[in-house]
């Protein structure tokens, strides 16, 4: 589903980190983002890149690939709620058992996702508070 | 599988990005959706622990094989890659095989194409750690004239093999038939194991 340029948020400047290790599905992501005037940090593939970018970068959320290549996000989650960063899954699991119990109320956005459940995701959990 | 569905929506936006009539777009889409669900089948086999480089070269260039005469050769040892590294290379030989029947040594009844690979130690690497070293070489094509923009394909191949392999792809558009080298190491993301 696409929203229309009128439906679409103004999430202008909002500094979202996007960790994603598909190509293609991380920079699909970024459109999207930046259509609605975000500032995408990243995209990184990889726990050490993306946990470089959270300690080098001013962020107002972060949108995780639970499985990267094979390792989990989760030292990334540990190191955003550390530094208050508010932070989401990406992930196509739905049965919060699969999560450790420390993460279980994270938001998640179940893939396969269409641009409007992004955006209208990304503005309900991310927007800076007016 | 869903990061499959949601990696189809973006292949779907840049191939039309690419593509110049409704035919071209759907070709172009058939046969990188095809590939894509080759690599599944063939990871599928191995219960997503892994695919053979030979067998993931079958996969991804299975189309383009010639049985008459061995257009496409290949040297190299018994590779495992992980399911990631895998999936990559096989959507990048998927481009440079496309590509060469549109415009390279594919184009052309006595072209032909030589893949070779190798395992290296990775530059700095710990002992122990490998990295993988192929080169995809095209000859007695059409005479190669350099690109003047990055199609999807060059363009695709370099930044995949980057992002996704953190390795790095080279295309050499020599005029007697594109060469092109893709190094990725081990270090980081556990792609390659010899066998």
């Amino acid at each position: 589903m696409t929203l229309g340029q009128a439906e679409r948020p103004d999430l202008s400047g909002l500094r979202v980190l996007v960790v994603e290790d598909m190509m293609l599905a991380a920079e699909e992501i970024g459109h999207e983002l930046r259509g609605c005037g975000c500032v995408v940090v990243g995209p990184a593939a990889r726990v050490p890149a993306a946990l470089a970018l959270v300690a080098d970068e001013q962020l107002d959320g972060a949108l995780l690939d639970v499985n990267l290549a094979g390792e989990y996000c989760y030292p990334m989650a540990r190191e955003l709620q550390a530094r208050r960063v508010p932070f989401a899954f990406l992930t196509g699991y739905s049965d919060s058992a699969t999560f450790p119990p420390e993460h279980r109320a994270v938001p998640r956005l179940r893939k396969p996702f269409g641009s409007g459940d992004l955006i209208s995701f990304v503005d309900r959990n991310f927007r800076k508070a007016a | 599988m869903k990061d499959t569905l949601a990696a189809i929506v973006a292949l779907i936006r840049l191939t039309l990005k690419d593509g110049q009539s409704a035919e071209d777009f759907v070709d172009a889409l058939g046969g990188r959706l095809i590939t894509m669900a080759r690599m599944h089948d063939l990871l599928a086999q191995r219960n997503w622990q892994g695919a053979s480089l030979d067998g993931l070269i079958d996969s991804a260039v299975m189309y383009y094989v010639d049985a008459q005469k061995p257009n496409i050769e290949r040297y190299g040892p018994d590779v495992m890659l992980k399911p990631n590294a895998a999936s990559t290379l096989g959507m990048v030989l998927h481009e440079l095989a496309t590509n060469a029947t549109r415009y390279g040594a594919l184009s052309k009844l006595d072209g032909h194409i030589r893949v070779t690979w190798k395992i290296v130690g990775a530059t700095g690497g710990s002992p122990g750690v490998q990295a993988l070293s192929l080169h995809w070489i095209e000859r007695d094509g059409p005479p190669v004239q350099v690109p003047s923009g990055d199609g999807f394909g060059a363009s695709f191949v370099r930044r995949s093999v980057k992002y996704e392999l953190n390795g790095v792809a080279t295309l050499e558009f020599e005029p007697e038939g594109l060469k092109v080298h893709a190094h990725h190491s081990a270090a980081g993301h556990r792609g390659v194991q010899a066998r």
